[in-house]
């Protein structure tokens, strides 16, 4: 035996990682000598958690955040009051509209760019100045600066349809361990039982065969690549204790009906059964939002299949109290056109469309920034993904100004910094 | 894309009259003196004809303009977008509806300005399609909200409602015989009610007009048609590929009313296209109808149901067509097409305005004789 039963290598893992990440993080958070005001904050901070939900291809800020009802690119559909007098969505958002008490909408993004290949990554990267280093997605980021919680659980989680795995690119410079794990169609990692004809005392010796090894491998090699691979091998062994998580036969019928059994309502029941057993960034993907055709009927299909599962979760979060401490985010790479094409579809339009979020530091039950009558452009204040990455940060108790990445030895802002946090925003 | 045999028969173009929006269907008064199209601003546009149709352009003309047509002032009072018009069957009304959910009765003259009757909540949300009896005595409408509504169309007195079979429905078509009502639905089913009681009769299946693309539920049966004598009902629609940009092969499927079997699937075009939107039966026999696609792509067709392919299409592709009208003499006939900007560029305008699409309306002349078998 290498190790005793009790010094479990997901234990011994855990413990490594909170002391390694801790160091990092206090590296990257630029903290000062010990101070107990500054580490209850610090643990303040770890609580806190983030739902990220990501709409691919762009959901139309006209048929959702931003109505102009009766205007040339208004559409089809009406705007409906919300639980806060004054603000009004899209009709598509019933069930949404009843929870505007616990939201903020941002009404004033203009970004930079209209492709969705480069957009995508510019957006969730928070598109920094241009330093010749790939900067990490907003879940990589922010489970570095939170450093790790109590729950053992992987740090940051991806429930998406289709396929899943480790997506090391998500970690950008922080390296690979701070990737995302993704749940394909919200299953767990294939051959995440443990064998029948493995024991259990064979699982612990197998695994402490493996720590050995790994510690020979990680000998004279940069750490960022043999501690991701550790990392893999331990949330394995979480998640085989935790496999329960997954298990879709034990949500309250009354919940799956709540939440719609479409992928988009399944894969946002999970995501709160996660945030609930304390994985700190969830990222949930719903695709096909990309509705250059038929938009029209596209988003009362699609606006609707995401209304529902959003409104009942962000109704679960407040009522459990968990609202509290979730970072609740909605967004796409960009809004679309307020033009209609010919096949009545609306295209790419970076220049002026909506996000909407909730939660954790975030002011409740305002509507920020505007756009012209016709939805064309924005007549605030301009906001780009810099000011969200500032606000969101700011709204998880990270000082974005004073922060800086270490990227080994280079110092970089972990926003740009010609953005700043939008304070209306914050509660 | 199946064969186009377009030898035997020519479109000629007549006139092309330009619209200040995008719209949705055409109609004619019944006397061919009013054209009348749905715009997508909420109006219903209407333009003043020469009841005979339009003359021929002048042999020296480049290219065809408005012609001899002479725009009216719209007639304003409805919401979103116009999703239907129908004429009553005297000629006598316009009934109109909208993705509101209204739905008004006009009296069909130039001078028009107040509904003789409306219901603003005729349906909860979009009312999607109307359609009106041979003999006048019954309005039928649909919405998204899937229930079938018949009203009188002389005083919009709601005769009966009743679900329509399918969560979101798209079309209504009336029988010649006035006593069968066909609704299609958005998952492909065509369902056939007694509108004497409202009772199911029947449904046929179109289920490739729908396909669930992640959560997104695409497709719908867009447009029903009977031929004149009810022996054959057209259905219109797309074989989707995909959510999000909504490709897939345009299509019409034709059912035989006897027995509900399938006569034939015709397909209009690639599987990079979008939908068939509208159908129509022409007395000489053969079927006339719109399809959309990507920028760029669209078509006018006439097609006999026994021929395997479409024997005229507008030469020249006429982007994304989405509605066709038949003037009441059988010769000529109005085609919504789209003209503007596709993508996603800023297009600013000279004056600095960010403009939109229209949708001009092509008239052309039809075949002199007909098709040829």
């Amino acid at each position: 035996m290498l190790q005793s039963a009790c010094q479990s290598d997901q234990h011994q893992f855990s413990r490594r990682r909170w002391l390694g990440t801790a160091a990092a993080g206090a590296a990257a958070v630029a903290l000062p000598v010990f101070d107990p005001a500054v580490h209850a904050a610090a643990l303040q901070r770890a609580a806190k958690q983030v739902l990220f939900i990501w709409l691919d291809g762009g959901i139309s800020q006209l048929e959702s955040w931003d109505p102009k009802p009766n205007t040339e690119f208004g559409g089809p559909f009406r705007a409906i009051p919300t639980s806060v007098p004054g603000i009004h969505v899209s009709e598509l958002l019933p069930q949404t509209a009843q929870q505007m008490q616990h939201l903020a909408i941002v009404r004033s993004l203009c970004t930079q760019d209209n492709a969705h290949s480069s957009g995508v990554d510019r957006i969730q990267r928070g598109d920094p100045k241009d330093r010749g280093v790939v900067y990490p997605y907003f879940g990589s980021a922010v489970t570095k600066l939170l450093g790790p919680n109590a729950s053992g659980l992987p740090p940051y989680v991806w429930i998406k349809p289709l396929s899943g795995g480790f997506m090391h690119k998500d970690a950008g410079f922080l390296g690979p361990q701070y990737g995302s794990l993704a749940f394909g169609d919200g299953k767990p990692p294939q051959n995440l039982l443990q064998h029948a004809n493995v024991s259990d005392q064979s699982l612990q010796e197998r695994m402490e065969i493996r720590a050995f090894a790994d510690r020979q491998y990680a000998r004279g090699r940069p750490a960022a690549s043999t501690e991701a691979n550790g990392f893999v091998y331990s949330m394995g062994l979480e998640l085989m204790q935790r496999r329960q998580l997954f298990d879709e036969s034990t949500f309250a019928p009354a919940d799956v009906q709540r939440y719609g059994t479409h992928d988009l309502g399944r894969h946002m029941l999970l995501a709160k059964r996660m945030l609930e057993a304390g994985v700190q960034f969830v990222k949930v993907n719903s695709y096909g939002w990309d509705t250059h055709g038929d938009n029209f009927n596209g988003s009362w299909s699609l606006v609707r299949r995401f209304d529902q599962p959003f409104a009942a979760l962000i109704s679960d979060l407040a009522a459990s109290g968990l609202l509290d401490q979730v970072l609740v985010i909605a967004m796409s790479e960009f809004g679309r056109t307020p033009r209609v094409n010919g096949h009545l579809g609306r295209d790419h339009w970076p220049e002026a469309w909506s996000l909407c979020m909730a939660g954790a530091g975030v002011r409740r039950g305002i509507a920020v920034g505007s756009t012209s009558d016709k939805g064309t452009w924005v007549t605030s204040q301009p906001y780009d993904i810099g000011h969200m990455f500032h606000t969101w940060f700011s709204a998880l108790g990270i000082n974005s100004r004073e922060t800086a990445w270490d990227n080994q030895g280079q110092p970089l802002p972990i926003a740009h910094e010609d953005c700043h946090p939008v304070t209306e925003l914050l509660s | 894309m199946q064969g186009i045999n377009n030898q035997q028969g020519e479109l000629r173009a007549l006139a092309k009259i330009p619209t200040s929006c995008q719209m949705s269907l055409l109609r004619y008064g019944l006397d061919g003196s009013l054209l009348l199209a749905a715009g997508r601003d909420g109006r219903i546009h209407r333009w003043r004809l020469p009841p005979v149709g339009l003359p021929l352009p002048a042999a020296d003309a480049k290219s065809p303009d408005a012609g001899e047509s002479a725009e009216l002032p719209p007639l304003v009072g409805h919401n979103g977008w116009i999703s239907s018009l129908e004429i009553s069957a005297d000629g006598q009304w316009l009934l109109s509806a909208d993705t509101w959910g209204r739905l008004a009765c006009w009296p069909l003259t130039a001078t028009a300005e107040r509904p003789h009757w409306e219901h603003t909540e005729a349906h909860a949300g979009w009312l999607r399609a109307l359609a009106v009896t041979r003999d006048g005595s019954c309005l039928a409408s649909c919405g998204a909200d899937g229930m079938v509504r018949l009203w009188n169309p002389a005083n919009g007195s709601l005769l009966r409602q009743f679900s329509g079979g399918g969560q979101d429905l798209y079309s209504l078509a009336c029988h010649p015989d006035g006593q069968r009502l066909a609704v299609g639905d958005l998952r492909g089913g065509i369902h056939v009610f007694d509108l004497r009681d409202g009772k199911h009769l029947t449904t046929w299946d179109a289920a490739e007009f729908y396909k669930l693309s992640y959560i997104q539920e695409v497709g719908g049966v867009r447009w029903l048609a009977w031929n004149g004598n009810g022996t054959v009902l057209a259905a219109a629609g797309c074989i989707p590929e995909n959510g999000g940009f909504v490709q897939g092969v345009p299509a019409l499927r034709f059912f035989n009313t006897a027995d509900g079997s399938v006569l034939q699937q015709l397909k209009l075009g690639d599987n990079q296209e979008g939908f068939v939107h509208q159908v129509l039966w022409h007395s000489e026999d053969y079927w006339m109808g719109v399809c959309s696609g990507q920028p760029g792509r669209g078509r006018f067709f006439l097609h006999r149901t026994a021929d395997e392919a479409p024997f005229c299409l507008n030469p020249q592709p006429l982007a994304n067509c989405h509605s066709a009208a038949l003037h009441p003499l059988g010769r000529q006939v109005a085609v919504l097409a789209n003209e503007g900007t596709y993508g996603q560029q800023k297009s600013m305008a000279k004056d600095g305005i960010y403009p939109g699409n229209t949708s001009p309306i092509h008239v052309f002349e039809l075949p002199a004789s007909g098709p040829v078998s």
